[in-house]
This record gives structure tokens, C-alpha cells and sequence, in this order.
């Protein structure tokens, strides 16, 4: 075996692994004949231009395999998401879909209310929804993650309805308790979105992007703004944080919404829904 | 309205799944072959790598349209380590719908679509 098939075996890892069994030699030996080829031609760089090929080829058909395992393996004895899981993900996806809006659209100022706090729905029932769909074993420390989550979210809402209800309960001291809040929810959806990457049974690098976009976002808060010098990385850092944090509000919405359950015998290592 | 000349039994396959199923056809070929015969069938425009070729494979084998042959050439004449794929009598039905169906479009659009070129 050559250099460039042991190479070419190695990136065979992206299949899964019953398929890599059945198809490696075969998949290896074929790379090995295509090369003999490409040489034989004797134009220069032609083994460079099929490697060019190989990984197209490998990425978009590993890719395919695995989407096509996944499906099967879930479809074979899977039901139907429920109503709430459905009603809940579509709540975050409008949440998500809101707070980027404001990249695309303009905002009017006296309406902003109503698109931080679809978002801060969004968050909280995509929580809640993703609670529903982790494992047993990872149960205790969802929870300790979700409500605090929830309870960030349902907070920063709350001081963002206070101006627009007339009501100013903190005595001068709104601006802080507000800022208090947005910290909050940045950070409790950053431990979200990293418990989820570490323990989650649903789009675990859907979390992980949540706990980056969410960590950035919290960079752009007012308080926060680093030393002058650096704002020209932390003003685009937070946006695109923002922009991040809504898009994976989206995509956990999607999943939540879409994904099927196992059949009611095989539930014991998740909640009912 | 569209109408669709594969016959229920056999199952709907994608493009390059279709190609793999001609260019077994009548042999038993083994990958290399099989990634030969789509380039040649499609006068060059398809070229497959190892991927699009075993995944295709491995599609028309769970649907039981092609199967691994037992028959091993002289392993004087070839690497014994090479497998060879066949048309089972599925795969050679939904072979024939496909260019039945094929055959339809080129027959519905030859009239106008060749008229440019005189």
C-alpha cells in the first residue's frame, strides 16, 4: 500500500463504521487504481487534481451515508414527534428568527419589546423541549442548566416589558438590574448550549455553537465593552455572537420539532412527551 | 401531469444510483469496472470516485436490486481481492423502467430539442 491510500484509508474514518468494514479494501484498492491511472496519463499535477476529486467525493458521500444511516436507524422503529415537541420547536425557530431579523430588517425602536421577548420565549421553550428529549443519565445536570436558563431568560423578558408597561420598580437602579440580566442570559445560554454539547442526546454541535454565539454575544454588552483599543474585534464579535445564538435557537427548534421518538417499550432512558 | 413508467415494485433510485445499475448491466462487474463503464455510458460526463461508486453499491444492495457474486475470475487473470457486483432480476427491472423512462423524454423531446443543431 502507498503513502497516498494509507492516507486515503485513514480519511475512510468519516463513513460510519459498519460501512467502512464492508467497503474499506474495496474503497481503498479502487483510490489505488484511480491513482495508477491519473499517473499513467503523465499529465503533471494529476494526482493532485484526483485528490481534488477524492475529497469532494469523500465528504459529500460520507456525509450522505451517515444522513442515510441516521434516518434509517431512526425511522425504523420511531414515532412521530408529539404536538408540544412540534409547538415548541416552532416557537423557538420564530424566536431564532426574530432576533436575526433585526440584521436584515429595521427595527422600530418602540416595537424592539416585542422581538427580544419572542426570543426570550424561544429560548425557554426550546429549553424546556431539549429537557424532554435528554437521557436519564444526563437528566440532573440538564436541569441544573435548563432552569437557570429559563429563569435568565423569563428575567431579561420581564425587564424589557417594565419600560414599555410604565413601570419602574427598581428606583434608578433599572439600568442595572437590567444589565444584571442580560449577563445573566448570555451566560446561562453559553452552560446551556456547553451541557448539551457534552451530555446531549439532540444536535450536541447545535449546543456547542449556542455556547460560543452566546459567549461572544455577552462581549457586546454595554458594561462589559473592553478597553477601547479592542472594540474593533468585541463590536463584531457581539454581533455575530447574536447572530449565532439565533441561529442555533433555529436549528434546536428544527430538531426538536422534527425528531422522532422511540416507540413507548424503549423508553427508558428518556422522559414521555 | 407526470406520469412515472417505474412499475411499483421496483424501487425509486437516485441518478448516480441509476448509472451504477446500467453499468453493471448484463456482467459482473467489480468497482473499477462499474466507475470505467459510467464514465464510458455517459461519454465521459460522469466520472465517480470511490465513494459515489461503494455507497451506490451499498444502496442498490439494501434494496436488492444488485448482489455480491460468489464467481471469482482465474486468480491469475485478476486480484482476488476485488468483488463483483450482478443485476438481480429486480435490478434488472427497475434497469429496464429507467430507460423506458429515459427513453420517454428523449422520444418526447428529440423533435424540438436537435432542431438547432440542423
Amino acid at each position: 500500500m502507498t503513502g497516498q491510500e494509507r492516507i486515503y484509508r485513514r480519511l475512510l474514518a468519516l463513513y460510519p463504521a459498519a460501512y467502512r468494514d464492508r467497503f474499506e479494501a474495496e474503497m481503498v484498492q479502487l483510490f489505488g487504481d484511480q491513482l495508477r491511472d491519473a499517473r499513467d496519463v503523465g499529465k503533471p499535477g494529476g494526482s493532485l487534481r484526483l485528490w481534488v476529486r477524492i475529497v469532494a467525493d469523500l465528504f459529500t458521500s460520507a456525509l450522505s451515508e451517515r444522513l442515510r444511516r441516521n434516518r434509517t436507524v431512526a425511522h425504523s422503529a420511531s414515532v412521530a414527534p408529539s404536538v408540544s415537541a412540534r409547538a415548541l420547536g416552532a416557537i423557538g425557530v420564530i424566536g431564532g428568527v426574530i432576533l436575526i431579523a433585526a440584521f436584515v430588517i429595521g427595527i422600530d425602536p418602540d416595537t424592539n419589546f416585542v422581538r427580544l421577548v419572542l426570543f426570550n420565549l424561544g429560548a425557554i421553550a426550546v429549553g424546556i423541549a431539549v429537557y424532554r428529549l435528554q437521557p436519564a443519565r444526563s437528566r440532573r445536570q440538564s436541569l441544573a442548566v435548563v432552569v437557570p436558563m429559563i429563569l435568565a431568560n423569563a428575567w431579561y423578558a420581564v425587564m424589557v416589558m417594565l419600560p414599555v408597561l410604565g413601570l419602574a420598580p427598581f428606583a434608578g437602579h433599572g439600568h442595572v438590574v437590567a444589565f444584571l440580566a442580560g449577563v445573566a442570559m448570555w451566560l446561562t445560554d453559553a452552560m446551556f448550549g456547553f451541557v448539551v454539547w457534552r451530555t446531549g442526546v439532540v444536535a450536541r454541535w447545535v449546543g456547542f455553537a449556542l455556547a460560543v454565539g452566546s459567549l461572544l454575544a455577552l462581549s457586546g454588552i454595554d458594561r462589559l465593552a473592553v478597553r477601547g483599543d479592542l472594540a474593533w474585534f468585541f463590536g463584531p464579535a457581539a454581533l455575530a455572537g447574536v447572530g449565532v445564538n439565533g441561529l442555533s435557537w433555529i436549528l434546536f427548534g428544527i430538531v426538536v420539532a422534527t425528531r422522532r421518538r422511540p416507540p413507548a417499550s424503549t423508553l427508558t432512558d428518556s422522559p414521555s412527551n | 401531469m407526470e406520469t412515472n413508467a417505474q412499475p411499483p415494485t421496483t424501487p425509486q433510485i437516485s441518478r448516480v444510483a441509476m448509472y451504477v445499475l446500467l453499468a453493471i448491466g448484463p456482467e459482473e462487474r467489480h468497482g473499477y469496472a462499474i466507475m470505467a463503464e459510467v464514465a464510458r455510458i455517459t461519454g465521459g460526463a460522469v466520472r465517480l470516485g470511490p465513494g459515489a461508486v461503494y455507497t451506490n453499491i451499498k444502496r442498490l444492495l439494501d434494496d436488492g436490486l444488485i448482489a455480491e457474486t460468489d464467481d471469482r475470475p482465474d486468480p491469475d487473470l485478476d486480484d482476488q481481492r476485488r468483488r463483483y457486483y450482478r443485476l438481480t432480476a429486480l435490478g434488472q427491472a427497475a434497469a429496464a423502467a429507467n430507460v423506458r423512462r429515459l427513453e420517454t423524454i428523449v422520444n418526447a423531446v428529440r423533435p424540438w430539442a436537435l432542431r438547432a443543431e440542423g
